[in-house]
């Protein structure tokens, strides 16, 4: 009898009671379970096994409604928080820049330059 | 069919329209991907929420050769095994969790023949190693494929498939001996 159930097969039995095998692996099983009790009662005990799992699950189908907006509106206010930051390092490094230039302890190209004292003038 | 992996590409532009549509596709899948890990609405609908940003933010570092799935199921179980060992530091949290369930105890002719049926699968689940627990909920529960799930695990396929059965014969005894199944 066990040399009837190979391991490979009796492997795919959980696969086949969720419903996951490719057309090719079901018709094997299937074909199996067509000659084989011991294979029939195994997946018995497998699909019982499984309503068990499913029934330890607080039984909650959906996840609510506005839970995308929720997320939509956290992504936006983190892109925001984003843009904040960088607009500020922009200009704490432009800053910076400007003031080592003053300074002459750097040789600036003049568009870099230009960027500094715009960032400057922009924030007062 | 969907075409996923288009969705994913249009998000890695910035394009809200495809996040959308995948999030009305995947929102109910991680939420119970999610409770099969934490049994708690609050905290498996966190986790769909940081799934789902994530999945925004890394959407340029999606590998094509993993499905769209075992990816976003990937991140989904990283963040439910984060936060399911927080709760673990959480006593008073927990604490509170275990007098709701005692004070629903409390009256036995409001406890119906399914919820202590339920309970007592928790029991037995809880019993068995992380792994096995693990594999079972993502068969049995989520209903994903053997190759889904080595994709998420990280192992190969040969290995989710013996691992179920393995898992499946320990809960059997169990539940044997607690008499739920014959």
């Amino acid at each position: 009898m066990r040399l009837r159930c190979p391991q490979e097969l009796r492997e795919l039995l959980p696969w086949y009671a969720n419903g996951t095998l490719t057309a090719e692996e079901r018709a094997k099983v299937e074909a199996h379970l067509a000659q084989c009790a011991r294979c029939r009662r195994e997946l018995q005990e497998i699909q019982q096994i499984k309503a068990l799992v499913a029934l330890s699950v607080e039984s909650v189908p959906e996840p609510s409604e506005e839970l995308l907006a929720r997320t939509v509106e956290r992504i936006r206010s983190e892109g925001r928080h984003t843009i904040a930051q960088l607009s500020w390092q922009i200009f704490a490094l432009g800053f910076s820049l400007g003031v080592l230039y003053e300074r002459g302890r750097v040789k600036l190209e003049p568009e870099i330059a230009a960027l500094g004292w715009e960032l400057k003038r922009r924030k007062g | 069919m969907h075409d996923e992996i288009a969705w994913v590409r249009q998000i890695a532009q910035g394009d809200e329209k495809s996040f959308e549509k995948l999030f009305q596709c995947y929102a109910p899948r991680i939420f119970r991907f999610a409770m099969g890990y934490l049994n708690d609405r609050a905290h498996a609908e966190e986790v769909v929420q940081e799934t789902m940003i994530a999945v925004w933010k890394s959407a340029k570092n999606y590998k094509e050769q993993s499905q769209v799935s075992s990816w976003i199921l990937g991140i989904a179980r990283n963040k439910a095994l984060d936060r399911a060992r927080a709760r673990q530091r959480e006593p008073e949290l927990i604490r509170e969790k275990l007098d709701r369930q005692a004070s629903t105890r409390a009256t036995p002719e409001q406890i119906t023949k399914r919820e202590t049926q339920a309970e007592r699968v928790r029991a037995a689940l809880e019993k068995l190693s992380p792994e096995h627990r693990e594999v079972l909920m993502l068969a049995f529960y989520n209903d994903l494929s053997y190759s889904e799930i080595a994709q998420i695990l990280g192992c190969p396929e040969g290995t989710v498939k013996s691992r179920v059965y393995y898992a499946k014969e320990q809960l059997k005894k169990i539940l044997s001996a607690g008499g739920e199944i014959l």
